[in-house]
């Protein structure tokens, strides 16, 4: 079988790529960075182009010890009702999944002028210890037991920055979803593309793709450019995009760096 | 041949709140639904529930079934604390009807709701003629599963997917209190549905029993790779690995039993066999992704105090065509779309882990099940079984066939031998045998030997319609 084909889904967000408008400057994805994203999707015939579903933004701040605190602000206006955010800090390890350590995360729903009066706020924790995650959430608590290498979604925007793309093995794990375990993953270089020779005026960006498969996500693909920065990822219907005019400068509290 | 025409008609008792009692009380009761009220008696021993409600999950698609192209290890957790109706059927393969039949228990016909609006009239060629329709809604003399569980003193609340017309749950329905999520791609909703959910199961303060309905819109996303975005469905693979997990395609891949016109439009030819094994793997990490939202909320409901009296129900709303008969999606008669999974999980009151392979069952039962356990009248005109006495396994006097409808005017007999579907005004008829052929590869209406059967079965379903209240 011919695997220099794709399953890279580009072609799906052509519309948003081919006027994509690239980050300049240095970029380290060792050091300190604020990148944003927009949530594109695509339902319901909404493809030229799809609308934006959300944003999120993450932050990365290393640490003297080695590895990073992530800071994640997801926010998503879902069809037709309210908005949800997830804000989260993610204490990383400093290896090349960037494994979760240690977080918090805060689950919010907001329905301006609905007539609800419960609170649709949930606090969660998890923490690696003796070779498993401890998760509590509300009066809830679990413990999840590792027996691979592990990460989670929102470290994966940091970790395959630094991934070298030839000559290095795939790497193995299971994905946290959130709190989800999700086994089986497996990621890997694959391509590289020009963009210009994708689509007629498409601007003149390389980007080098890794993909993910496994247990409950769609093959997706990361891309990042030359300088390592993850400027897209599309996993089945859904793209994240850096702006990288939002992201320039910023830190996760909305002020100039 | 059959022992009854269906399931008997239940009458309403006396005690039952009529049409306008609910009308009056469902707006006030959604803004207060959430507030303390005082115990109704008796309340302790009523079950709280949770109907869990997916879209688009074919019964096959679970690693406890035996299929080892997908891992849902907490579906499975459900199965091995529940019961599981392994005949389980959609009274409607097709979102909207079949919701309407989970909610009221009654027909799709019957609560106008048959199709998924009315131009999908049009792409089946059909007339609009055809149906009544009420723009979507289930008719307003037909009481929903919120509005008559509230009128017996539970807290009822609804969270996720509705289609009933709109795909995601309206600020106010008139029977359930809304958590608002929102709709439209399962991917990104579902994850918050069930924080919501979970949130409500963890933090809730009334003394009442609760109703709480959590639809999840996967592995419905599956829909969009074939619908508009054919690009989602390569031609050629990114890597061997993947080609190593691709499951292999069903034998009935290719079967193309005699069938009336509009099954013959349905299929799908844009499709490579690489791409068909593709889309099937795309599908189990679709239903993947539900599996980690179900987890979620049951997570959340074992860790709540309500975890010992609340009755899980877990069902879909139809089948997916899963490469089967060259199908994709659903709206067909056949077993792809048809059949779901239907698992009922009460580790006080239930046996663990008990499969029931022979008794037919529907998703009308599902509402007439809940009234049964909740001590209260089914809704009047039900078509539905209470399954409590397959899940206590007492000997019950079962039906002998069950009856859905499909695409607005198809209809299916199954029996415990055969199934019979008939489309209005279509002279092909189909008849499969389905102990001798379970994958219906040979529609045997136009053998001579099964004339009779053929004829039983008309029967059966013309006697069926005739219980049928078309408002």
């Amino acid at each position: 079988m011919d695997v220099r084909n794709s399953v890279d889904y580009l072609d799906l967000f052509r519309d948003v790529l081919r006027d994509y408008l690239p980050p300049s400057g240095p970029f380290d994805p060792a050091g300190r960075w604020f990148h944003q994203y927009r949530l594109y999707t695509v339902v319901n015939g909404d493809l030229h182009p799809p609308p934006v579903r959300g944003t999120l933004q993450i932050e990365r701040v290393p640490q003297a010890a080695g590895g990073a605190i992530l800071k994640v602000n997801f926010e998503k206006t879902s069809r037709y009702a309210g908005v949800h955010t997830v804000q989260a800090t993610v204490v990383c390890a400093g290896d090349d999944l960037s494994t979760p350590v240690k977080w918090n995360s805060t689950y919010t729903a907001a329905a301006p002028a609905h007539p609800l009066k419960m609170s649709l706020e949930l606090q969660e924790t998890g923490i690696a210890r003796d070779r498993s995650i401890i998760i509590k959430r509300g009066s809830e608590q679990k413990r999840l037991l590792l027996e691979s290498a592990y990460t989670s979604n929102w470290a994966l925007f940091d970790a395959v920055q630094r991934l070298a793309r030839q000559g290095g093995a795939a790497r193995r794990f299971t994905l946290l979803d959130d709190d989800a375990p999700k086994a089986n993953q497996v990621l890997d270089f694959y391509q590289s593309v020009d963009l210009k020779d994708r689509w007629p005026g498409a601007p003149t960006l390389r980007v080098h793709g890794f993909l993910q498969i496994g247990d409950g996500i769609p093959p997706q693909v990361y891309w990042v450019d030359d300088r390592g920065e993850l400027l897209f990822l599309i996993s089945g219907l859904n793209a994240f995009v850096l702006d990288a005019a939002a992201s320039a400068g910023q830190h996760i509290s909305g002020g100039r760096s | 041949m059959a022992k009854q025409n269906g399931p008997p008609l239940a009458p309403a008792r006396s005690s039952a709140p009529t049409r306008r009692d609910i009308l009056r009380t469902g707006a006030a009761a959604a803004l207060s639904a959430l507030t303390t009220r005082p115990a109704t008696a008796g309340h302790k021993v009523r079950p709280n529930f949770l109907f869990l409600i997916c879209d688009q999950l074919h019964i096959d698609a679970l690693s406890a079934c035996g299929n080892p192209y997908v891992r849902t290890p907490n579906l499975d957790r459900l199965v091995r604390t529940g019961t599981s109706f392994m005949q389980s059927h959609s009274p409607n393969p097709i979102c909207c009807p079949a919701r309407s039949c989970l909610m009221t228990g009654r027909m799709s016909v019957e609560t106008s709701v048959t199709c998924n609006g009315l131009e999908q009239l049009k792409e089946f060629g059909l007339p609009q003629t055809a149906v009544h329709f009420n723009h979507g809604e289930i008719i307003p003399s037909i009481p929903d599963m919120g509005q008559w569980f509230r009128q017996y003193g539970y807290e009822t609340v609804y969270c996720g997917k509705w289609h009933l017309p709109t795909n995601w749950a309206p600020n106010e329905l008139a029977g359930f209190t809304v958590l608002p999520v929102g709709g439209g791609e399962g991917s990104i909703v579902d994850p918050f549905t069930a924080r919501a959910s979970a949130a409500y199961l963890q933090t809730r303060t009334g003394n009442d029993p609760f109703l709480l309905v959590s639809s999840l819109l996967q592995p419905h996303d599956i829909c969009y790779w074939t619908i508009y975005n054919e690009d989602l469905t390569p031609k050629q693979l990114p890597t061997s690995e993947l080609e190593k997990l691709l499951p292999p395609l069903p034998p009935n891949h290719l079967s193309r039993p005699a069938a009336p016109q509009i099954l013959d439009r349905s299929i799908y030819t844009k499709f490579s066999e690489l791409q068909w094994r593709f889309y099937l793997y795309s599908y189990y990490r679709q239903v993947e992704m539900l599996d980690a939202t179900v987890g979620r909320i049951l997570d959340a409901l074992e860790s709540s105090p309500h975890a010992d009296n609340t009755m899980v129900i877990f069902t879909s709303d139809h089948g997916e065509g899963a490469a089967r008969h060259l199908h994709v999606q659903k709206w067909y008669p056949y077993d792809e779309a048809l059949k779901v999974p239907l698992v009922i999980s009460s580790p006080r009151r239930l046996e663990s882990g008990y499969r029931d392979h022979s008794h037919l069952v529907s998703g009308v039962d599902i509402i007439s099940t809940m009234c049964d356990y909740a001590g209260v009248p089914a809704p009047p005109n039900a078509r539905g079984y209470s399954l409590r006495p397959l899940l206590e396994h007492k000997n019950a006097d079962w039906r002998d066939f069950i009856a859905a409808e499909v695409q607005v005017v198809g209809r299916v007999i199954r029996t415990a031998q055969y199934k019979y579907v008939r489309y209005k005004d279509d002279p092909i008829e189909q008849l499969f045998d389905m102990q001798a052929d379970p994958w219906e590869t040979q529609n045997l209406y136009a053998d001579s030997r099964y004339a009779s059967v053929v004829t039983d079965h008309r029967k059966l379903l013309n006697g069926w319609e005739s219980k049928l209240i078309v408002y």
